[in-house]
């Protein structure tokens, strides 16, 4: 895709994402609150997939999508009251809010427009290129990286890191990351063994009619 | 000029989300301008994983072990969401709760720990 297309496609993406993470914090219906959110989540994740990150595009919608949105319109949905009672905070405490994020963002964007980000026009070395964005040819014995033509063997030529990062991110989570993405899982194990425990005695003292704070 | 956009695009989630946790009471939205806050630190590193490349740092030693660390970012992205998700299942589970035998989801009815 053409960079300024790339930009442009972007843009309207970003202000769509905006619009509607806007509409998640100022509207009084949560119901719609939370479909508004999903379609801000869609949006990250159209940004992921256009900037050659399609894995974590994917897990996106999966996680957020899929799972963290329909978790909170469930529970919007079981929960009395929930739909529509909604209120703010008034006065001057509502007055600093809107300053107080309104300058943090004045503040961030200063700070990017500002700033001499090094990006992929400073890219000089061919090899570090075709790396990147082509092909390249991986020594099987030293395992050096070097150029890769018609003549290179096809089990030694790997894709460039971003038109193919499921691989190289494969890679990386069983090797180096190993024992971080098993902490993960034993973090993810010991949030739905905790929620379970809570709505199960949620359930359990409402049987019996004893109404308890947990 | 991409990566400003992207940083701006996440410079907006942050600040929406900010907003949101400082105004609203609702427990539900609160929890969901969280989300919004989480998501434009993932969208920051992955735009920085993708555009603000170093020659030099994948120059240093050019083998398969080295040069997937570029990708660093995307890692640091897929960790975040993981104990996000975590974090909503509790919360969600810990509003029902309250729904249940309190009746309430406002965050200023909440003031048990108070004193």
């Amino acid at each position: 895709m053409d960079n300024s297309l790339l930009n442009i496609f972007l843009i309207v993406v970003s202000i769509v994402g905006t619009l509607s993470g806007l509409y998640v914090v100022t509207q009084t219906n949560v119901f719609r609150a939370a479909i508004c959110l999903a379609l801000s989540f869609i949006c990250v994740s159209i940004v992921y997939f256009a900037i050659n990150a399609e894995f974590l595009g994917a897990v996106q919608i999966l996680v957020y999508v899929g799972a963290v949105s329909v978790l909170m319109a469930f529970s919007i949905l079981l929960v009395k009251d929930l739909q529509t009672a909604s209120s703010t905070t008034k006065g001057f405490s509502f007055f600093l809010s809107i300053v107080t994020s309104l300058l943090i963002f004045i503040v961030l964007s200063f700070v990017i427009l500002n700033s001499d980000w090094s990006s992929e026009e400073n890219i000089k070395d061919p090899l570090v290129k075709e790396l990147l964005f082509e092909k390249y040819r991986e020594n099987p014995i030293d395992q050096t990286i070097t150029f890769a033509n018609e003549e290179t063997p096809a089990n030694e030529v790997r894709e460039g890191l971003f038109n193919n990062s499921i691989i190289p991110l494969g890679s990386l989570l069983s090797t180096r990351y190993f024992i971080s993405l098993q902490l993960i899982g034993l973090i993810i194990v010991a949030c739905v063994v905790g929620s379970i425990t809570i709505t199960k005695n949620t359930i359990e003292n409402d049987e019996e009619g004893v109404k308890e704070i947990i | 000029m991409t990566l400003e956009i992207i940083l701006i695009f996440s410079a907006a989630l942050l600040s929406i989300g900010i907003f949101g946790l400082l105004t609203r009471k609702n427990i539900v939205i609160t929890l969901m301008s969280l989300e919004l806050i989480f998501n434009s630190v993932v969208l920051a590193a992955v735009g920085f994983t993708r555009y603000s490349i170093h020659e030099d740092f994948i120059l240093q030693s050019l083998s398969s072990e080295n040069i997937f660390n570029v990708l660093s970012g995307n890692i640091l992205g897929l960790f975040i969401i993981s104990v996000a998700a975590g974090e909503t299942a509790l919360a969600l589970a810990l509003v029902l709760a309250l729904g249940k035998f309190k009746s309430t989801i406002e965050l200023s009815d909440l003031s048990e720990m108070k004193n």
